[in-house]
């Protein structure tokens, strides 16, 4: 016998260490950098391998959920996962860690495994939160590995990877002993059937996937390559000032460089519940500002509460270039954290979304929108590291991507029924008969 | 008045609006613990920035 909440529970322990093993190379990055003499865009592309594969691991693990259940797709990843961190602990050369680590990363998609699992177990009057709960505790993996590793290992990054990958066998253990993947054996089998070619082209041809993709890529994508990417750009960003609140040695500046990205990653991560119930009251009180967006679905304040999230993400970016800029250290740290709520409200906003406007295929659109979305992560570090002045990146990233990215949310978001029938193709095209079923 | 009614029938119930398990209340407790935290994580890192400890 079980309980949902110990799924739950289960679902969020395996999720969060994955993103535990998946940051934890950014969080030794100094000292990786040290041990192997890398450059800025050594360390550049360091982070942005961290996301290689996630955008096809994640349609792949999602599928897999439907068809063989999240806890059997948990298990594999994390021994996988476990056992290639143990590896990377030994590693004897640079190109050697490197392939470890990428391999370690793909520990990442488990978070639609997790989505699915815990669908399987709520109900919908519940599910917001328990997804909430999940994703929110979840994604907390990284910001703890930014915050805590350092502390705990200093510059002995191999000692970390070696621990990292024992508890997550261990965890594979646990999963294998008390894992349940579905509430009953009728739910697993009705997400086995709709799992097909079909309806996953019809859902990745919809103008409303697409944007939701791309406001997903705006806010978790960016959250996972920021997760990357803060703790070298402020050691390289803020060195002097760094240097003058006294952290002299790398361990030191690791620790501090960490610590203030970290900021990022816990709001990111903890405020992402609180975006669910922002989204409530949006629709609850019928908040509708934007005129220029569908006012008549059962849902528009749903989307008016996404499109406010994407502005407030848009110009904390901008902010981000301006107080780096001018060398405010305190001011980046404050602007930061303010940046991290906005990208909670972007990640808790879409998902808040995405089931009701894509009812009958919640586990496609979610492969979907939750995997190639995270294929942004990988870009935006090189953007960030491409120019001379290292504060850059993120007011051009707002300007020439964000900014195309919310006139087309506007676009796609301002039909008044099924925004779900607007697309590439129209639906009878891609279904067929399946189209009126 | 008339417009409040079609407003209601257009807007679906509220999750709050629902009994919900027992374990809910505790899963919303958790949630303002986990922003608390995230809270004092930020009044840490600020800290930090003023003090360098």
């Amino acid at each position: 016998m079980t309980h949902k909440v110990e799924q739950l529970v289960l679902a969020a322990l395996a999720f969060f260490w994955s993103f535990l093993m998946w940051f934890a190379t950014a969080a030794f990055a100094p000292a990786i950098a040290k041990t192997y003499d890398l450059s800025k865009g050594d360390l550049a592309l360091l982070a942005s391998s961290a996301i290689w594969l996630a955008p096809v691991g994640r349609i792949i693990a999602g599928w897999a959920s439907d068809k063989i259940g999240a806890k059997n797709v948990f298990i594999i990843i994390l021994t996988y996962s476990g056992i290639f961190s143990i590896l990377s602990s030994f590693a004897s050369s640079y190109q050697e860690l490197f392939i470890y680590r990428v391999i370690v990363a793909t520990a990442g998609v488990s978070f639609v495994v997790g989505i699915q699992h815990v669908a399987q177990w709520f109900e919908e009057d519940e599910i917001g939160t328990a997804e909430g709960l999940y994703a929110g505790t979840g994604n907390a993996g990284a910001g703890v590995g930014a915050l805590l590793l350092p502390r705990i290992y200093h510059l002995n990054y191999q000692a970390a990877f070696l621990h990292l990958g024992i508890i997550s066998l261990a965890i594979a253990v646990l999963y294998l002993v008390r894992g349940v993947s579905a509430k009953n054996k009728e739910r697993e089998e009705m997400v086995k059937r709709t799992a097909n070619f079909k309806n996953t082209i019809y859902v990745w041809t919809r103008w409303a996937a697409i944007t939701l993709m791309l406001a997903y890529a705006m806010s978790f994508a960016l959250e996972i390559a920021m997760n990357a990417w803060l703790s070298t750009y402020y050691k390289v960003g803020f060195e002097t000032q760094i240097a003058d609140l006294g952290y002299s040695t790398l361990d030191e500046i690791q620790i501090a460089a960490g610590t203030f990205g970290s900021v990022q990653s816990f709001n990111a991560s903890l405020f992402r519940p609180f975006s669910g119930y922002m989204s409530d009251v949006f629709q609850r009180r019928k908040w509708m500002p934007y005129p220029i967006i569908t006012k008549n679905l059962p849902y528009s304040p749903r989307i008016h509460w996404l499109m406010t999230a994407l502005l407030a993400i848009t110009v904390s970016m901008i902010a981000l270039t301006i107080v780096g800029m001018m060398g405010l250290l305190t001011w980046s740290v404050v602007v930061l954290s303010i940046f991290g709520i906005t990208v909670s409200f972007g990640t808790g906003g879409t998902f808040a979304i995405v089931p009701l406007i894509f009812k009958e295929r919640v586990g496609t659109a979610t492969g979907f929108i939750g995997g190639i979305s995270t294929a942004f992560g990988i870009v935006y570090p090189l953007i960030f590291g491409a120019f001379d002045n290292i504060h850059l990146g993120y007011a051009v990233t707002a300007v020439f991507m964000f900014i195309p990215f919310i006139l087309f949310f506007i676009f796609a978001m301002r039909y008044d029924e099924h925004p779900e029938n607007f697309g590439i193709g129209s639906k009878e095209f891609w279904l067929g008969e399946d189209a009126y079923e | 008045m008339s417009e409040d009614k079609s407003q209601d029938k257009l807007y679906p119930k509220n999750s709050e609006e629902v009994k919900h398990d027992g374990w809910y209340k505790y899963g919303v407790m958790f949630l303002y613990l986990e922003m608390a935290i995230a809270i004092g994580v930020n009044i840490f890192a600020l800290v930090s920035t003023l003090t360098g400890n």
